[in-house]
């Protein structure tokens, strides 16, 4: 059987950059809070609506966009404000109220899964169940000619933007007065407190970046795919979580290379003939990793973590 | 407020349209001519069927244009008397939503409330499973329009209860053998691609019955891949089987999957016929498929481009009555209603019991469908039609419409 | 002498324990003033409510004649007073380095925080040379010359330090206290909570005993360390 390799690279390349991308803002989330954020995925869809929105005005809440009011770049920096801010919503709403109190992790964990679906229903509600979609021709999804391999320009953008905010996430966390905060924030708050930080600025900063990166994440697969509907989330919810259990809770490397993992296992066991069993391939993966690596391929146990 | 004045205008309008139709009708001998039964003498002034279309919601966009195939059939038949001089049919519509508990709800009340003569719905077959048992225990004839599922009409355990059951919507099992075959015939393939979702009892039904209609037709299968439901991304599979260079990618896939499948193939630049299930036969293809769309083919009971007599005063009066084109759901809806009173003509009675004997014993009825009968589990015989889209429509796949489509 | 910091019948209660029952004492600028007391006695209770972490049921902290009662611990480090809490605390998954310049979270003033760092790495060698290592790494005693010297980065205008030589070795216990002489002797007011009450009386300037949550005695530090009652409890 003829396998098209470099096709198929291509096909896993730029998969795996978004669901990285997704990956990272679940990561984040879980290094500060130590919690999985399960609304992520809603707020993924938020950000592809906020996108479609802004770039096609109120025919989207009747009809489906038919012209676009304004250049389609926008939708991308659209996604992530808007995200973003869906994302801080989310926290005061689902989350602030039980850390006030401290209530278990699992009551957190509960709250999210209520925010999700709630943010899904308000979606459904302003947007109607139906598929949304930018008008033909308004994307630039016709391959770019002149390679031997299929790609489109969309996909090359989502790509080169997905590694760019990985890298400046990486640089963020790790070398930025801000990033030091929500370590020590993840790692006490109390002592964070005590050093000055407003742990609560903390919270919504931290859900903003990681909202930003959800709807980012969100828009360029509404873009690639053109297809946007209120349940875009659910498809690669669980992906996420399986890349960054695999990449190791919390760790940022990990939910990079977890998702370019997970994309090249998905699309080679379907290049290799066995579609039918690809799930199969990567949740044997994910349990061989964790029967050997009980923290995931970076992960760094609990007192290490972002 | 805005939408009941809209209900009005159209279905005055829907009204004030079927007269030159009636004209028609009654010169030409179209509808209703069938000469099986005389004129009915003994019905009384009033005869019911009810209807269980899903009406709001998302279904609604199937549900909309059934409950205007009904009403537009009703009109007809009460304007011709085709029940008799002094009969009117009425037709009483029920919402049954979009999943079994309503449909069950909304059967349960038209049952109650009324004296019928027949069900005509509901529109999905799991509702269909769930709901039409009901019609069954309280002796109430059920027709299905737009069910295609396998087994639909010997559901039961007790064979009696499934004499109560027919459809008139061409199983997928009838269609697809049909569309292998002309597809072949029109396009000389000679080995094909298989993409197919395998965790759906719709989905793999349709895969089972390409394979069986390819190996009938001697098409080589090149290649055969898989998807799972809500899958998003099929370039993958896609860039496997369009390595293999077939002469056609046969799909077996729901619209939530068969539009990004089609998009993402025409992407990886594919551009040679798509073939797919009924799973396909959705104006979702054209509206969210676009260009990409263009050379997909898809079997069907009934197709807005085909010739027959029948057929094209139903889409002209259609078109008349409600200003938009009517669909398969719209034609088999019609029929459905049709047929329906077909049977209480014949029976000469608005029990639902003698509606039934009728009903069975329709053959060779002149339909926009084509020559209709039900064979002996009331399922339908009548040929189906092979479809193209072209230039953003589904056209009858001939060829003339082929060689327009791939350049031959 | 200024009053830095003047505590008025403070009352602390989790739930239904009362920790401290009207607990009232000051603080003057350039003093070092200790809180001794046993296991339980509401040392850590007192300090954790100056810093805003916990909030007192009645009773008042003025700050430089300001009332910051109830502040937000985060307000109250903003404020100048810098707490070095108990079991050290350094940010385990931060370098020794990082932990230094989240000691100086507040200050935007660059080129001086360099200064500040540098200045704690010349005071502990030890630090300098695992700079680049995370904080969780280090020794115990390490551990505390870290959190030590992430406080001074901050530049407070009170130190509050809880009970910095638990857990240590003796020689260490020495040094702590050595390091804490040298920051008194740049001037720095500081409020010592101790168990160790011999080490304690020995640095500081004036002295309060805590016994369930009640002031018991309080003098000049010299005073106390004559005291028949203190030495048969505290220094026996
Ligand atoms: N979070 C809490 N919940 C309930 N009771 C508490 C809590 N923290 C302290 N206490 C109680 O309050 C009293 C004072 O405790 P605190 O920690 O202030 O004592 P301490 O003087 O610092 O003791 P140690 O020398 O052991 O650190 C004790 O009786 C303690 O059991
Ligand atoms: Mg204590």
């Amino acid at each position: 059987m003829d396998i098209n390799v470099p096709q198929q690279l291509v096909n896993a390349l730029w998969l795996g950059g978004l669901y990285s991308l997704f990956a990272l803002g679940y990561a984040l989330i879980f290094s500060v809070l130590g919690l999985l954020n399960l609304s992520h995925s809603a707020v993924f869809a938020c950000g592809a609506f906020v996108g479609l929105y802004t770039a096609c005005g109120d025919e989207v809440f009747t009809t489906t966009c038919t012209e676009l009011d304004r250049p389609i770049w926008i939708v991308i920096p659209a996604a992530m404000i808007g995200a973003g801010i869906v994302s801080v919503a989310v926290d005061r709403v689902a989350f602030w109220p039980l850390r006030k109190r401290n209530a278990p992790r699992m009551n957190q964990l509960i709250s999210s899964i209520g925010a999700a679906a709630l943010l899904v229903n308000l979606l459904q509600i302003q947007f109607g169940a139906a598929q949304q979609r930018f008008p033909f021709g308004s994307i630039p999804n016709d391959p770019v000619s002149g390679l031997p391999v299929v790609i489109t320009p969309i996909q090359i953008t989502a790509l080169v933007i997905a590694l760019g905010l990985m890298f400046a996430l990486r640089i963020l966390v790790k070398r930025t007065r801000l990033g030091r905060e929500m370590r020590t924030v993840a790692f006490n708050e109390r002592v964070a407190s005590l050093l000055g930080v407003n742990v609560d600025r903390t919270y919504m900063t931290a859900f903003f970046i990681a909202g930003a990166l959800a709807g980012a994440a969100g828009m360029m697969y509404g873009l690639a795919f053109n297809s946007m509907t209120p349940f875009m989330g659910e498809s690669v919810s669980l992906k996420g979580l399986t890349v960054i259990v695999l990449g190791g809770l919390g760790s940022i490397e990990g939910a990079v290379i977890g998702g370019f993992l997970i994309a090249a296992i998905e699309v080679f066991s379907v290049a290799l003939g066995r579609s039918d069993i690809r799930d199969a391939f990567v949740f044997l993966l994910l349990f061989v990793i964790l029967v050997v690596r009980p923290r995931g391929l970076l992960g760094q146990g609990v007192e290490d973590r972002a | 407020m805005k939408t009941l004045i809209r209900t009005i205008v159209v279905l005055t309008f829907a009204l004030v349209a079927v007269v030159p139709f009636q004209v028609q009708a009654q010169d030409g001998g179209g509808m209703g001519a069938w000469d099986g039964c005389p004129v009915p003498e003994n019905l009384p002034e009033e005869v019911t069927i009810g209807a269980v279309f899903g009406l709001s919601g998302n279904i609604a966009a199937y549900g909309e244009p059934q409950k205007r195939g009904v009403e537009l059939a009703v009109a007809e038949i009460n304007e011709a008397g085709y029940l008799g001089e002094g009969t009117t049919l009425i037709a009483v519509f029920e919402d049954g939503g979009s999943d079994g508990e309503a449909s069950i709800a909304a059967m349960d009340k038209l049952i109650a409330e009324n004296e019928l003569a027949a069900v005509i719905g509901p529109t999905l077959s799991a509702q269909a499973f769930a709901a039409d048992p009901i019609a069954a225990e309280n002796g109430v004839v059920v027709l299905g329009v737009s069910n295609t599922a396998a087994g639909l009409t010997t559901m039961n355990e007790d064979e009696e209860l499934d004499q109560f059951i027919f459809r008139n919507s061409l199983p997928e099992a009838n269609v697809i053998p049909n569309t292998i075959t002309k597809s072949t015939e029109i396009l000389g393939l000679e080995r094909v691609g298989v993409i197919y979702g395998n965790d759906d009892d719709f989905t793999l039904s349709g895969y089972d019955a390409f394979a069986d209609a390819l190996e009938a037709s001697e098409v080589e299968v090149v290649r055969t891949e898989t998807f799972a439901r809500g899958d998003v991304d099929f370039s993958p599979q896609l860039t496997n089987i369009i390595n293999d260079d077939p002469d056609a990618i046969v799909v077996s896939a729901l619209i939530a999957e068969a539009v990004p499948v089609v998009l993402q193939a025409r992407q990886l630049g594919y551009t040679g016929p798509i073939i797919g299930g009924n799973g396909f036969n959705s104006p979702a293809l054209f509206a969210q498929g676009g260009e990409a769309a263009e050379g997909v083919i898809v079997g069907a009971a009934w197709n807005i481009g085909s010739p027959s007599e029948l057929s094209v005063t139903f889409t002209e009066t259609f078109t008349e009555a409600y200003g938009a084109a009517p669909d398969q759901f719209a034609a088999q809806a019609y029929t459905g209603a049709w047929l329906v009173a077909t049977a209480i003509r014949c029976a000469d009675s608005a029990d639902s019991a003698d509606v039934r004997e009728a009903l069975a014993a329709i053959v060779d009825y002149p339909t926009p469908l084509g020559s209709f009968s039900f064979d002996e589990t009331r399922n339908p015989v009548h040929e189906p039609v092979v479809q193209i889209v072209q230039e953003g429509m589904f056209k009858l796949l001939t060829e003339e419409t082929a060689a327009q489509a791939f350049g031959e | 002498m200024t009053t830095l910091l003047q505590i008025k019948e403070l009352q602390v209660s989790y739930g239904a324990i009362i920790a401290l029952r009207g607990i009232s004492f000051e603080v003057h600028l350039g003093q070092v003033v200790s809180l001794i007391g046993a296991n339980g006695a509401g040392k850590s209770t007192t300090i954790n409510t100056l810093s805003g972490l916990i909030k007192p049921r009645s009773g008042q902290v003025n700050f430089e004649d300001q009332d910051i009662t109830g502040w937000r611990a985060d307000r109250v480090t903003r404020r100048g007073l810098v707490q070095v809490p108990e079991g050290r605390q350094v940010i385990a998954p931060l370098t020794v380095r990082e932990n230094l310049e989240m000691g100086a979270y507040l200050r935007r003033d660059k080129a001086e925080i360099e200064q500040d760092i540098q200045a704690v790495f010349d005071r502990f060698p030890r630090l300098k040379e695992r700079h680049h290592q995370k904080a969780g790494s280090l020794s115990g005693g390490e551990q505390q010359m870290l959190a030590l010297g992430r406080a001074l980065v901050a530049r407070p205008k009170l130190v509050m330090l809880d009970e910095p030589s638990m857990g240590l070795a003796p020689l260490l216990v020495n040094e702590v206290f050595a390091i804490i002489r040298s920051i008194k002797e740049e001037g720095k007011t500081i409020l010592l909570v101790e168990q160790n009450a011999r080490k304690a009386l020995e640095i500081a300037d004036y002295a309060y005993v805590l016994e369930r949550g009640q002031i018991r005695h309080h003098g000049p530090a010299d005073e106390l360390r004559q005291n028949e009652a203190i030495i048969k409890a505290y220094l026996g």
